[in-house]
Parts: structure tokens; C-alpha cells; sequence
């Protein structure tokens, strides 16, 4: 369960004890709590402008709405605050002690009210007169500017349970103005610790773990991508994500298909009262979005978002005259979002959520690679999806309902010249539910599933291509394998556990979640149990272990006699409440993986259809530390991740080093406001990525191509990299709109971060293959 | 594996650029190997030579041959070495394959001004016949290739083109290379030079190959003036 969720709503109403409203406005949405706009003007009215109260007139028969207005932030109460019920006609200005009642209200269930209150936010709320609890309901407004709606979470592990380790939240003005993420509140997660730096990709490598071993989803849904080309940007702009669950591992049994880490964007939910919009002008891309309350009295709310990269605009400017590439589409993206929320009552939400994204690339390469000659012509790369997702959520006293629908298609196509091609699509249809039953404090079960019809069909004229750790070996020369063929990607799980409070300040977990793949007629158990003591002082330590399965993917989809991967992951940590404001948390972490899919060099040759088989195991294991500190004008960390992930790929097979093993990961944040300035920098140091080096080559006289000589795998390792990002945000007003410009520069300093190494024809000299040294992005984004 | 597709191929295309080009022989290399015939019945033998060539032309060089065996089989066949001359000898008996055709993998070993080299030649066993393409014609800036030196105006981009009997067909293909002055396209039946700015001499290599392992090479004197 996410945490902090409730922030994103601008009113929350409890019991009227302080300290319960300070819970609830950390833990969750209350059952009758109600959003409002995320940056609505303060209120129209004063108390003193108000109509007439009904303070002191006869009270009429019906049942009575009272309660107290409190300022979200300081708990205190707020006098003179005018609680209207619109649609009733009818309303009150609240007494010194923030307290109002409404009496004599017609008995016909939920009424809308809006409180305005001096210079705080509106405040929107979808209450039941007469069932309000003894002692009343409790009203929360917000300040302009204070957390409202502007909270995304990054979780520790095993956020699901009762014992949650301490949750890391950050809110949205500190992801969407992180130096080197152009704005985008999900390229932040290469930040976090436990997040292997990839080199761009988009790729998520979490504590040691393939991409592929990670999921993404959005709203608990699985997409097939995050992120646009090479991760310059997400598929989701900021303005509709209320938080990112990430669990870096140790995470609970709602959540499978994963042997590493798993990645949930949560949209917003909340409702606005007026209608906002904003435009976008960058280097990355152009951008607009606009929400709007269709109906505020029944909480019904409409958001769009559309994008265009600029990325293809800006580009040929800068592309040298003799690069022996002509581009015939430049890389470019879209993206466009929809987004309907409704609350036909203070207990159910309706959300649908529609996405879609496309990006392309075709280029004629004119040189002729001389190992290479199928790589010259056209190449051109096409990736879409589209996506619907559904949700109704209900939120009881004892028992939380949440049921999502999902529909969506996706198609991937990589063509090579004339001859080799990977076209990939499919279409899913999802169901997933999910429950939470509170027996008493101490006790919470938990129980769901999902069932997903994906079927996928394939179309390949390409070379098997090596699996982990292999060298990448010659495209031109490796056996083409025709495949033409349909998968049933069908997955389902059964999922139930139970959150136990067995004495005061220790939580326990435990759960098991069974999966079934379709493609491969496989079943999986996959125990988990998670424990968590809060200690004096601030201290709380936390521990953890469980199984986590997955289906094997990609080229691995066409051998159905395959089984699924699996892994065991065991997490222990503390955590250290220093000061205000300031966290400090310590987790190792051992993953034992097994049933790893490798390919075996011989039988892809000699018989390509057994060319896999699950013989591999590896290990990942390390130590996090993230040290945070946050004030109300500074926000910053620093993060370091020591690890190691290694792999047998046989029984007979030497352990070697995994792709992705990072040794070293080293981040440190700083971004600072000073009026309407902020600075911002981030530094990186990050290991270079294992390689296996070439010695050699043996040229091939028939086919006039040059075969390299490898050593042993992964025994070299690609440069370090380090880089400083900076950012510069300015907030203005122009022509009575609010505007913010900012300049985001990504490796400031311009350290060539090498990716790659490619080599001459005969592999007797190499050249680096670096990112772009110095990408700088302004932009300049317009709100109303 | 799909973004790493595109990857190596941008790389591929972008990356060759500042590294060395086969056509310009920066350092030796092995042009070409020719098994004389390179089809041969079972017991035959076929005569091994190699073009073998550096900034200063065609190098003499000292080859090792050896039969490369398939994992778990023992080598098919046997080179003989006398005088220099290599002789590679089909056994007897060869494995049946669908194709009627066994197929012997021969390495050629040698290191040159400090470069290790290794290359492979396939010949085929089986029934039948396949000779070696002939390069029949080459022309070089319209001027027929006789055995003479071509001279070349400093400067001048001049065509380059070659036949060969029988035509190498799509399957096959025409490289060419050059001590100096610089080669359009590397390879193709009909490419062109970019002669250097000042007068030298050079060796061009031209090598034709059928795709099916016949191969056939000349060795062209061209004086840019």
C-alpha cells in the first residue's frame, strides 16, 4: 500500500483528535475525504463576507453536519472559516475553536461541502450528515503551496505490509525539478540506492537484477515501456502521477512476475475544483495539459496530456555534415494521456486511465561496416502502445476494495536493412482485484489476484542472438532463425497474507502468492514474510525473506519447455530518525537466484530449437546507505550502494561477473531555494559496466568478414563514469499567467560517460562509443 | 536485446568512422585464401595459397596450416606442407550431410611486423565440380589493367570496376584495396579511387569471391602523377 496518498487530497476529515488527523494525513486517504484542486486560488470568500450563518437560529428537525476546520499543516484550529453546502443552499462560519454544525439537513446521504477559509486553499469534502463520529468531523485545509497533490512516494521494502519499513516520500517539486531529469519525476529513480546506473536505456537495474527481472506498472498494470528512446523521458508526465512505488526488493506478495525490483506509478486521483492547464517549451519536447472538474459537486474530474518530442527539432542542428547516418526520421516520440476520476460516493472511486505512446526512428546507414555489411541501409526502429486501465476502489471501515480492468496493445518493430527484421505484437486484456480486511488493530489480511489474456505473436528473420553474459559476437554472420508464430502470454496469481501487530512497536507480514504462466504450463509458490520493530530513539530495524518467480522473456518467449526463473531474496536493515528533518537508513541485501534461462554457444548452432535451457544461478548481494535531508527551503541525499551480482551460467561454468554489476554507485542531491530562484546539482560516480575484452579475431576468407576473439567474460570493465548535473529554476509572472523557466544541464562538465567500445575491421584498434558529453535543456512552462 | 539491436547498429554506423578501413592496408592483413580447386571429391587434394598484404603490398610471409576439427570429431582431412607449398587432403570417407557436400574448416596461421593473424577457408567434399571465378577484366579509370603500370592524375576520383568469369552473382562479391590514395567504396564491382594530392606509388589488390568459396585476386601497379 502506498503511503502518503492521502496528501494528494486537500481536505482530510477524521475524528477530530489532532494526533489522528496527523495519522491519517500520513497514512492514507480517510473514507470520506475528498480532494481538491491542486492549485486552486485561495478561497472567494472571508467569514466576514460570508452569508449568514446559522449559528444561533431555531434548529430545524434533520440530521445535523458538524465538525472543526484545522489548518492540515499545524493542526491549529481555524476560526471564521465559512463551510458551505452548495447544492443544499446552506452554510456556517466556524467559532473560534474552528468548530461548526449545520442542523436540520435533509436525510437523503452525502452532501458536498466547500470551505473557504482566508488565504487557505478550498477545501472539498463529500460527507454524511448524522454519521458523523462522536465527535465530530474533522476538516483539513491546506495553504497554497503546502503538500497538497505534490507528494510522490519512493518506498523501502515490502511496502504492502502493516510494517512497512519507514517509506522515503518526496514530494513532486523536489522529482520534477531534479537536476539531469529534465523535469521527469520517474528518471529521479536512477538516483535512488540499490539503482544500478545504466547509462540511459531506460533500463531499470535494481540491486544487481537483469532489467527484465524488474516490473513496471501503472497503476498496477503491466506496460510494456516507462520510458521513451533511450530514457530521455517517461511516458507519463509529471502532472498526473501522485506517487512511484519502488521497491527496490523484499517486496510483497500483491506483487509478482519479478525476480528483482518492482516499479508502480500511481496517477493522481484527486479532483479539482477549477480548471488548470499548462504548457511546456523545452529541448526534450513540447507539452500541454489541462484538468478540469466536469461536475464538482459529484467529484467527476477530466485531465488530458499530450506530448511531442523536440528532440528531432533540435537535433539536425547539431548532427556533424560528414556522420555517414541520414536520418529519414529523426528519433521522435508522442505521448498523449486522458485521464476521468469520479466519486459517486465518499466511499467509492472511479478512475479511467488511457495512455498512449509511440516512438520511431529510420535511418540509411551509408557506411559500410566491413564485419557488418547487413548493418548498412535502411534501420529503423518503431515502439507503440496504447493502454486503458480502469480502477473502482472502495474504501471501507473494515474491509478496502480495489478492482481493475485493463485493455491494451502494444507492437514493437526493429527492421535492418533488407533481410532481418524483429516485429513483435501483441493485445492484453487484465482483471485484477484487490482486498483488505481489518480483523482488529492488530491483524489485517490481505488477499487478490489477477488474470491477464496476452497473447503475442511474432515475426522473426534474425540471428538467435547471445543471451546474458555471451559475447555480443557478429550480427552479420551469427545463423538467421525464421520465427512466425503466436504465444499465449497468459499469466494468472492467487495472492493472500496476513499484517500481524503481535506487541506494540513490531509488525509482521507473511503471505504466499501462487502464479501461473501459460506459455510455459508453469506454476509457481512464492512464500514471503517481512518483519519490522520500531525501537526508542528513533530507531527501527526490519527483515525480510521470500521467493519471487518470473516467466522467461524476450527471444526466451518461443522455448515453451522452459521454466520460470527464480530467486530468494533476504533484506535486513535500520533506519535512524537524526534530527528533524534529517533520515539515515542502512540495508543489506542477498539474492540467491536459480533456474536461470542461459543459452548453451553449442546447441544454439547445431540445434537452435533447445538453444536454452534453465541451467543457470547467480547471486546478488550489498549494502545501501541513503542519508536524507529536507527542510522547507533545501532537499537533498546522499546514496551509495556497494554490491556485487554474479552468475553460473552451467554446473561446469566458472562464476563470472553478471552484465550489469556495478561495484560502486555514489549520488549525492543538493537543491536549494532562494526566493523565487532554486538551484539544484547532482553528482554521480558509478563503476563501469563488466565487458568481456577482445583478444583477437580470425578472419573468415569466404565470407570476407573478421570474427573477433573474445576473453574470458565479463573479466574487463568499461571506464567509470562520473557526471555533475546542474538546474536553475525561475518562477515569473507574465501577461496574468505564472510562469516557470528552468535550465537543466546534464553533465555539466562534459565527462564522455563511454557506453561501448567499437573496433576496427580486423579488432586490432577501438574506439569509445560514448553518451552525449554535455546536454543542456531549457524550457519554460506556463500555468494557469 | 531489441534496444541493443539498434544500438550496435548505430554504433556500427557511427563508430567506423575515425578506425582504420580494410581498403587502405594500414597494417597486414589477409586479403583472401584459395583452395585450388575449392570443391574436391573425397581423397582429393586441393592446393592452399594466400594473399596476404601491408602498407607496402604483398607480403611473403610464413603460414602454419592446420584443419580446424567441429567439437567432438576429429579433423576432416590433412595439409601437407612441402617447399613452401601447402596441400590440403581430403580423407577417404566424409559424414553424410543433406547437401551431399562435407565441409573441411582450414585455418591459416602467421604474424607479420608483430600482427598475429588467423583466417579460415572452407572446401568443399563431395561429388562434382566448382572452379575458382576468374577476374577477367579490371579498369581503372577507363584504362584496361594488362600486367603495366596505370598511371593516375594526382587529385583525380577515377573509376574502379572489374568482371569476372563466371559473373560472382549477388551472392558474391568484388573488395578492393589500396597502399595508397583512398577507395569510395570498399566493396563492389564498380567503385571509385580518390588519388592522393601528391605523387607516390601504390599497390591496388583487387579480389573477386563467388560466395559458394571460390576466390580469385590481382595485384595492380598504379603510379599517381
Amino acid at each position: 500500500m502506498r503511503v502518503l496518498a492521502s496528501v494528494s487530497a486537500m481536505t482530510v476529515l477524521m475524528a477530530a483528535s489532532p494526533a489522528r488527523a496527523q495519522v491519517a494525513a500520513d497514512a492514507g486517504p480517510a473514507p470520506v475525504s475528498d480532494a481538491g484542486p491542486a492549485d486552486a486560488d485561495a478561497g472567494p470568500a472571508t467569514a466576514d463576507a460570508g452569508p449568514a450563518t446559522t449559528a444561533g437560529a431555531e434548529p430545524p428537525a434533520g440530521p445535523t453536519l458538524a465538525g472543526t476546520v484545522i489548518d492540515a499543516m499545524t493542526l491549529a484550529p481555524i476560526a471564521g472559516a465559512w463551510v458551505t453546502l452548495p447544492a443544499l443552499g446552506r452554510s456556517a462560519i466556524t467559532a473560534d475553536d474552528g468548530t461548526f454544525e449545520l442542523t436540520g439537513l435533509p436525510s437523503a446521504g452525502a452532501v458536498d461541502v466547500i470551505v473557504y477559509a482566508g488565504d487557505f486553499d478550498p477545501a472539498t469534502a463529500h460527507l454524511v450528515p448524522g454519521h458523523a463520529p462522536a465527535e465530530g468531523y474533522t476538516i483539513a485545509a491546506f495553504r497554497p503551496g503546502a503538500l497538497k497533490g505534490e507528494v510522490i512516494t519512493i518506498e523501502g521494502e515490502a511496502p504492502e505490509t502493516a510494517s512497512a519499513p519507514a517509506a522515503e516520500s518526496l514530494d513532486r517539486k523536489e522529482l520534477t525539478r531534479m537536476p539531469g531529469t529534465h523535469g521527469d519525476p520517474l528518471l529521479s529513480v536512477q538516483s535512488l540506492p540499490g539503482v544500478a546506473n545504466a547509462g540511459g536505456g531506460g533500463q531499470i537495474i535494481v540491486r544487481g537484477a537483469a532489467p527484465e527481472d524488474s516490473t513496471i506498472t501503472i497503476d498496477g498494470i503491466e506496460v510494456p515501456t516507462l520510458y521513451h528512446f533511450f530514457g530521455v523521458q517517461s511516458v507519463i508526465p509529471g502532472q498526473l502521477i501522485e506517487a512511484i512505488d519502488f521497491s527496490p526488493g523484499g517486496f510483497g506478495v500483491d506483487r509478482g512476475r519479478s525476480t528483482g525490483g518492482a516499479l508502480n506509478v500511481v496517477t493522481r486521483d484527486d479532483v479539482a475544483t477549477e480548471p488548470h492547464g499548462s504548457a511546456e517549451l523545452s529541448f526534450i519536447n513540447l507539452a500541454a495539459f489541462f484538468e478540469t472538474p466536469v461536475h464538482l459537486a459529484k467529484n467527476l474530474q477530466i485531465a488530458a496530456g499530450v506530448r511531442r518530442s523536440a528532440i528531432d527539432l533540435v537535433l539536425p542542428l547539431a548532427l556533424p555534415d560528414d556522420l555517414p547516418i541520414a536520418f529519414t526520421t529523426m528519433p521522435q516520440y508522442y505521448d498523449g494521456q486522458l485521464k476521468v476520476d469520479w466519486e459517486p460516493t465518499y466511499r467509492d472511486h472511479l478512475t479511467l486511465f488511457a495512455l498512449t505512446s509511440y516512438d520511431v526512428t529510420r535511418l540509411i546507414n551509408n557506411s559500410i561496416s566491413p564485419n557488418e555489411p547487413v548493418l548498412t541501409g535502411t534501420l529503423s526502429t518503431e515502439v507503440q502502445f496504447a493502454e486503458a486501465i480502469a480502477t473502482w476502489r472502495r474504501d471501507g471501515d473494515r474491509i478496502d476494495t480495489r478492482v481493475t480492468a485493463a485493455a491494451g496493445e502494444s507492437s514493437f518493430g526493429i527492421e535492418i536493412g533488407n533481410t532481418r527484421h524483429i516485429r513483435v505484437s501483441d493485445y492484453r486484456l487484465e482483471i485484477r482485484a484487490d482486498t483488505d480486511i481489518k480483523l482488529s488493530d492488530a491483524v489485517t489480511v490481505r488477499a487478490g489476484g489477477d488474470a491477464r489474456y496476452a497473447p503475442a505473436t511474432v515475426d522473426v528473420v534474425a540471428p538467435l542472438g547471445p543471451s546474458e553474459g555471451m559475447p555480443p559476437g557478429n550480427f552479420s554472420t551469427q545463423p538467421v532463425i525464421a520465427l512466425k508464430d503466436t504465444f499465449p502470454s497468459h499469466t494468472a496469481s492467487l495472492y493472500a497474507a496476513a499484517d500481524l501487530r503481535p506487541v506494540k512497536d513490531t509488525t509482521l507480514s507473511a503471505g504466499v502468492r501462487l502464479d501461473y504462466f501459460a506459455n510455459f504450463s508453469a506454476a509457481t509458490l512464492s512464500p514471503r514474510t517481512f518483519i519490522k520493530h520500531q525501537f526508542g530513539n528513533g530507531w527501527a530495524a526490519r527483515a525480510g525473506v521470500g521467493v519471487y518467480t518470473r516467466a522467461p522473456g524476450d527471444a526466451e518467449s518461443a522455448f515453451r519447455y522452459l521454466e520460470p526463473e527464480r530467486a530468494v531474496q533476504t533484506v535486513a536493515g535500520v533506519e535512524r530518525h537524526i534530527a528533524e528533518g534529517i533520515t539515515a537508513q542502512v540495508t543489506g541485501y542477498y539474492t540467491d537466484r536459480e533456474n536461470l534461462v542461459v543459452q548453451d554457444p553449442v546447441l544454439a548452432k547445431t540445434d537452435p530449437d533447445h538453444a536454452y535451457e534453465n541451467g543457470g544461478r547467480g547471486r546478488s548481494f550489498g549494502a545501501e546507505l541513503l542519508v536524507r535531508a529536507k527542510r522547507d527551503w533545501f532537499f537533498g541525499w546522499v546514496a551509495y550502494t556497494l554490491s556485487r551480482s554474479d552468475r553460473i551460467d552451467l554446473p561446469t561454468s566458472e562464476r563470472r561477473l553478471f552484465d550489469f554489476d556495478q561495484t560502486h554507485n555514489l549520488i549525492a542531491v543538493a537543491s536549494a531555494v532562494w526566493g523565487k530562484w532554486q538551484f539544484g546539482g547532482r553528482w554521480q560516480y558509478t563503476t563501469g559496466g563488466p565487458m568481456t575484452p577482445i583478444i583477437g579475431s580470425v578472419y573468415l576468407s569466404d565470407a570476407n568478414v573478421y570474427v573477433p576473439v573474445y576473453g574470458e567474460v565479463n573479466s574487463d570493465r568499461i571506464d567509470a563514469a562520473h557526471q555533475l548535473d546542474v538546474r536553475v529554476d525561475r518562477k515569473f509572472r507574465a501577461f496574468g499567467v505564472d510562469m516557470a523557466a528552468f535550465i537543466d544541464i546534464t553533465n555539466v562538465y562534459a565527462h564522455a560517460r563511454v557506453i561501448d567500445y567499437t573496433y576496427n575491421f580486423d579488432y586490432t584498434e577501438r574506439s569509445a562509443v560514448t553518451s552525449l558529453p554535455f546536454l543542456p535543456a531549457f524550457g519554460i512552462k506556463g500555468k494557469f | 536485446m531489441k534496444r541493443a539491436l539498434l544500438l550496435a547498429a548505430m554504433t556500427a554506423a557511427v563508430g567506423c568512422t575515425d578506425l582504420a578501413t580494410p581498403a587502405e592496408l594500414s597494417h597486414p592483413q589477409i586479403l583472401g585464401i584459395r583452395a585450388e580447386p575449392p570443391l574436391i571429391a573425397p581423397g582429393d587434394s586441393a592446393t592452399l595459397s594466400a594473399l596476404i598484404a601491408g602498407p607496402d603490398g604483398a607480403i611473403d610471409a610464413v603460414a602454419t596450416w592446420t584443419v580446424v576439427a567441429a567439437p567432438g570429431q576429429p579433423p576432416l582431412g590433412h595439409v601437407e606442407t612441402t617447399a613452401g607449398a601447402a596441400v590440403y587432403v581430403a580423407p577417404e570417407t566424409v559424414p553424410a550431410t543433406d547437401s551431399g557436400i562435407a565441409i573441411a574448416e582450414v585455418e591459416l596461421s602467421t604474424t607479420v611486423d608483430g600482427y598475429d593473424m588467423v583466417a579460415q577457408k572452407l572446401i568443399g567434399i563431395g561429388a562434382g565440380a566448382h572452379p575458382n571465378p576468374t577476374l577477367t577484366e579490371i579498369s581503372i579509370n577507363g584504362t584496361a589493367a594488362s600486367g603495366t603500370e596505370i598511371v593516375v592524375p594526382i587529385g583525380a576520383t577515377v573509376p574502379l570496376s572489374a568482371t569476372t568469369d563466371p559473373a560472382v552473382g549477388e551472392s558474391g562479391q568484388i573488395a578492393w584495396y589500396a597502399t595508397a590514395g583512398e577507395i569510395e567504396i570498399y566493396r563492389g564491382a564498380d567503385t571509385e579511387m580518390v588519388a592522393p594530392a601528391k605523387a607516390a606509388s601504390a599497390v591496388l589488390f583487387v579480389v573477386a569471391r563467388d560466395g559458394l568459396g571460390g576466390i580469385d585476386w590481382r595485384e595492380i601497379h598504379v603510379r599517381f602523377q
